[in-house]
């Protein structure tokens, strides 16, 4: 686990997440995801969020649910609680996730930066790279697919941070 | 009609919508939407109404989003040319509050974590409010993928349920 990996600038709600007991312990800054999947009545197979345990959001994979605005609760064996955990969500398109760049020396001047503008990009999981040896999450340098839900729309050479933007479409699974 | 059925929450924008005259009449809280198609991109209907259906379905309705005020009528009681302040949550984003449309479902937390992220409607029950007119209730029974809502929130003491708003609601002829 790693605080404050992730922050939310911009246009966003903070909206309440329902988490099921028994999952990883979320600290603020970390994203979520919701993994349910729908067969064309409407309804959810799975009802509560997670910490993300990939690289996220994958359009059409995972409903994204936005950067834990608080750390979770959780009981005596340090698994999370049941919860309404409040979450930062960026309005799509326009709010922005910033986190460090996966690989800080790719983001270090101006023309390697200007090379990622505009780039289909994930949040890197990292299971060990926090700090403490828990997870990292940090903005993935290289585009891997147009199906990537994030877009980078800027950065800060100095600080080595990244600016994404969500695809509407990364918060609704079972869109084509 | 019945005020305040439906609120929005969070994230949101107040904007103008057109009404023409001889519709039903608006209370603040209720939903309204457009049932336009489109040819070479021209909308065969430039106007909102009330919603007369649940709503909003994709592909089906644009949704407009809830009504901010009352519409002004003419003397018959039907709405006058207007443009008509709506607030429009952000998509996926601002949320929709509404009373269950069973109540006697959500009010549990057992009950209310088998909804979430389900995909539901805003329901439409013509005669459903206190004074006969139409009322609007969020649904608790999925029944479709094209469902423009997703349940995300709820509260188990008011009976209330939140909904987002999924983005491709806004815009029929989107597949």
């Amino acid at each position: 686990m790693a605080k404050a990996d992730l922050k939310v600038i911009g246009l966003k709600g903070i909206m309440p997440r329902y988490v099921v007991a028994g999952g990883t312990k979320i600290e603020f800054g970390e994203p979520v995801h919701n993994l349910a999947s729908y067969d064309n009545d409407g309804l959810a197979d799975v009802n509560s969020i997670v910490l993300a345990a990939a690289d996220i959001p994958v359009i059409g994979t995972s409903n994204f649910c936005g950067v834990s605005n608080k750390t979770s609760t959780v009981v005596a064996a340090g698994t999370i609680a049941e919860q309404w955990l409040p979450c930062a969500l960026p309005v799509p398109d326009i709010g922005r996730i910033r986190g460090l760049g996966s690989t800080q020396a790719s983001v270090d001047t101006l023309t390697e930066l200007a090379l990622l503008i505009m780039d289909k990009a994930l949040i890197t999981y990292n299971a060990t790279g926090g700090a403490d040896g828990g997870e990292g999450y940090t903005i993935a340098v290289t585009p891997a697919a147009d199906v990537n839900g994030l877009t980078i729309v800027g950065g800060n050479t100095n600080l080595k941070t990244l600016d994404v933007i969500v695809d509407a479409r990364a918060y609704c699974m079972d869109v084509t | 009609m019945a005020k305040a059925d439906l609120k929005v929450v969070g994230p949101a924008a107040i904007f103008p919508r057109y009404f023409v005259s001889g519709g039903t009449a608006i209370q603040a809280g209720e939903p309204v939407h457009s049932v336009a198609t489109y040819s070479g991109g021209e909308a065969s209907a430039n106007t909102m109404v009330l919603a007369a259906a649940d709503t909003p379905v994709i592909g089906t309705h644009n949704f407009g989003g809830v009504a901010n005020e009352d519409s002004k009528n003419v003397a018959a009681g039907t709405v006058a040319e207007q443009w008509l302040n709506v607030a429009t949550p952000a998509p996926c984003v601002g949320r929709v509050r509404g009373k269950a449309e069973v109540t006697a479902s959500v009010d549990t937390l057992t009950e209310l974590a088998l909804l979430i992220m389900d995909k539901v409607l805003i329901d439409y029950n013509s005669t459903g409010a206190t004074d006969g007119g139409q009322l609007y209730t969020i649904k608790v029974a999925a029944s479709a993928d094209t469902s423009g809502g997703t349940l995300v929130y709820g509260n188990v003491h008011t009976q209330e349920l939140d909904i987002v708003i999924d983005s491709r609601a806004y815009c029929l002829d989107v597949t």
